[in-house]
């Protein structure tokens, strides 16, 4: 059989998916962008207007890098709790791991809606958990209305897209490479960094993409248990369509979002892939 | 009917759509979903599914004859107070006034009685409470605090009151739903704050030991009209009207105290409620200029979102 009729029959198969996307997500994402050129608000009139309105008005600019600063602390904070969980998922026995397993999908099929507002019921000034802390000496002021309440909550919600696919890759890590590696003179840390990690990287990797993609277009959730001084980019862009019917403008707000994602997300793959041709032909 | 859902939409409903529906046979259905978006993309799409939607004045005096359908109700009976000339497309139905709520027990004998002693945090310490959101009163109290009279508050100086505003920023608690700010008051997570009247009755009502001031206190009023493409233009310029009627607005305040617009409307809904009645502090309000936020919403949400988020 030739290489193209393989290519043709692999194409088949990704035809639903492709007309599927191409219709939900490229033709708004097209619509978007062409509104953000023909679609203005006065003072804005013509061209480049809405971006230059978004790079001049106060505010915008800071509020988009606070996106990805939040975005980045919730990643790195799923990595610290979803790491060790999935890890955990792999050496307990089948009992065990169906209820952990269970602990993570539970809440993944309750509304992001209803688990922010319960963490606003569990977390509010005389909630459960500051009466709880207060009985332990601990006087503190309630997370929310601070990043602190929005990670928390940001965590809790994405936590699933981190521990699902890294659980995914764990599990088929063939382990008996950390007892080659420990016979060979490796100590466990040593052969847990070198053997372990690496083997571990695309399912940290795929976690850690997924969870920091949606946090960036996260809204309910900041505005719910953050302050407007913790707002996220899309909250913005909800206030230019729903109050201001601006939708040039929300279309060049998400136009560079999406450009400064795929410039992120692009520069992060550049450098991974050089990071990881190092650890196989460097040292 | 399109509004905003929960308790109030049902109370709409039962004051305004149900008489209707007895009068004329029509039947009214019930769409909590309202949103400016949605409507613009209807209304765009040629494809209108609403008939009568809840929209704030600003948005029928600055879209009348775009999104919104020019109505002929006749609006005589109106207190010449919720009514701007230049809208020819919203029917002001009903109410409300931004007051400010204090803590009884925080300030004893010496409470906050004005917009001034709102953003003085030396004399009255303490967390504000404030809506985030640009036509929330904020640019309002803050005007009125920097001396703005009512003959003089417009137009407002944006920059003057964002001023202002930054002076007790420290002190803000925003709040992002109305829900949130009875909650607050509530929770005792603020000791002062402007808010919604019909929120601070639903607080002092569910316990919270507070007290409005109402000097100064900032009225504005929620218009109903009809989408651009309506297909029962007729029967909806019907069911606007009876929303002006007297009775249907005492019946809409006896369940929420959303003020009637209508000068001959006689509202029963007991001492606590009527007392937070805009209609009974019209002395010493001032009155929301709709057509100078039609015209300038965008360089007030501009200014306001870099404050709030800055």
């Amino acid at each position: 059989m030739s290489a193209i009729a393989r290519w043709r029959r692999w194409e088949l198969g990704l035809l639903p998916a492709a007309v599927w996307l191409l219709v939900f997500y490229g033709y708004p994402v097209a619509g978007s962008l062409v509104q953000s050129v023909t679609s203005f608000v006065p003072p804005e009139r013509s061209g480049l207007d809405n971006y230059r309105w978004f790079f001049d008005t106060p505010g915008n600019v800071p509020v988009l890098v606070r996106t990805f600063e939040t975005a980045l602390l919730v990643t790195v904070i799923c990595v610290l709790i979803g790491f060790p969980y999935a890890y955990l998922m792999t050496t307990v026995g089948s009992r065990w791991r169906s209820i952990m397993l269970a602990v993570v999908l539970l809440p993944f099929w309750t509304s992001l809606l209803v688990r922010s507002f319960a963490w606003i019921g569990l977390l509010e000034q005389g909630g459960p958990v500051q009466r709880v802390l207060s009985a332990l000496g601990v006087t503190h002021g309630t997370p929310i209305g601070t990043v602190g309440g929005v990670a928390i909550g940001m965590t809790q919600i994405l936590l699933p897209f981190m521990v699902l696919p890294l659980y995914a890759v764990l599990r088929a890590v063939d382990r008996t490479l950390l007892t080659a590696a420990s016979s060979l003179g490796a100590a466990p840390r040593t052969a847990f960094i070198r053997i372990y990690i690496p083997l571990a990287a695309p399912g940290l990797i795929a976690g850690s993409v997924l969870v920091f993609v949606l946090a960036l277009g996260f809204f309910v959730t900041p505005a719910l248990l953050g302050s407007p001084q913790n707002s996220l980019i899309s909250q913005l862009i909800v206030t230019q369509t729903n109050t201001l019917l601006a939708f040039g403008r929300a279309g060049a707000m998400s136009a560079v979002l999406l450009a400064a994602t795929v410039l992120l997300l692009g520069a992060a793959a550049l450098l991974l892939r050089r990071t990881r041709l190092q650890y196989v032909y460097g040292s | 009917m399109v509004a905003y859902g929960g308790a109030s939409q049902d109370a709409l409903a039962s004051a305004y759509a149900a008489p209707f529906e007895q009068q004329t046979g029509a039947s009214v259905t019930q769409d909590p979903t309202f949103d400016y978006a949605k409507l613009a993309a209807m209304v765009k799409a040629g494809n209108v599914s609403w008939d009568v939607v809840e929209a704030d004045p600003f948005s029928t005096v600055a879209n009348c004859g775009t999104l919104y359908q020019p109505v002929t109700v006749n609006l005589s009976g109106i207190d010449p107070h919720y009514v701007d000339s230049k809208d020819h497309c919203g029917v002001p139905a009903d109410t409300y006034s931004i007051v400010l709520m204090y803590d009884k027990s925080k300030y004893g004998n010496h409470p906050p009685t004005s917009w001034a002693d709102f953003f003085n945090t030396k004399e009255f310490p303490g967390k504000r409470g404030v809506f985030n959101y640009v036509v929330g009163g904020a640019l309002e109290a803050a005007s009125l605090a920097n001396g703005a009279t009512p003959s003089t508050l417009y137009p407002i100086n944006i920059k003057a009151a964002i001023a202002k505003l930054n002076t007790i920023k420290p002190d803000i608690v925003f709040y992002d739903t109305l829900g949130q700010s009875v909650e607050d008051l509530l929770s005792g997570s603020v000791s002062m704050a402007m808010l919604w009247s019909t929120r601070a009755y639903a607080a002092v009502q569910a316990g919270a030991d507070f007290a409005p001031a109402w000097d100064g206190n900032i009225q504005g009023w929620d218009s109903w009209a009809i989408p651009k493409g309506s297909q029962h233009v007729a029967a909806a310029e019907a069911l606007l009207k009876e929303m002006t009627s007297p009775q249907a607005q005492a019946n809409l305040a006896a369940n929420i105290p959303f003020g009637p617009t209508a000068k001959a409307a006689k509202v029963n809904a007991g001492a606590l409620a009527e007392q937070y009645l805009p209609n009974n502090h019209t002395s010493d309000a001032v009155f929301i200029n709709q057509d100078w936020w039609a015209k300038n919403l965008n360089a007030a949400s501009d200014a306001w979102n870099a404050f709030a988020s800055g």
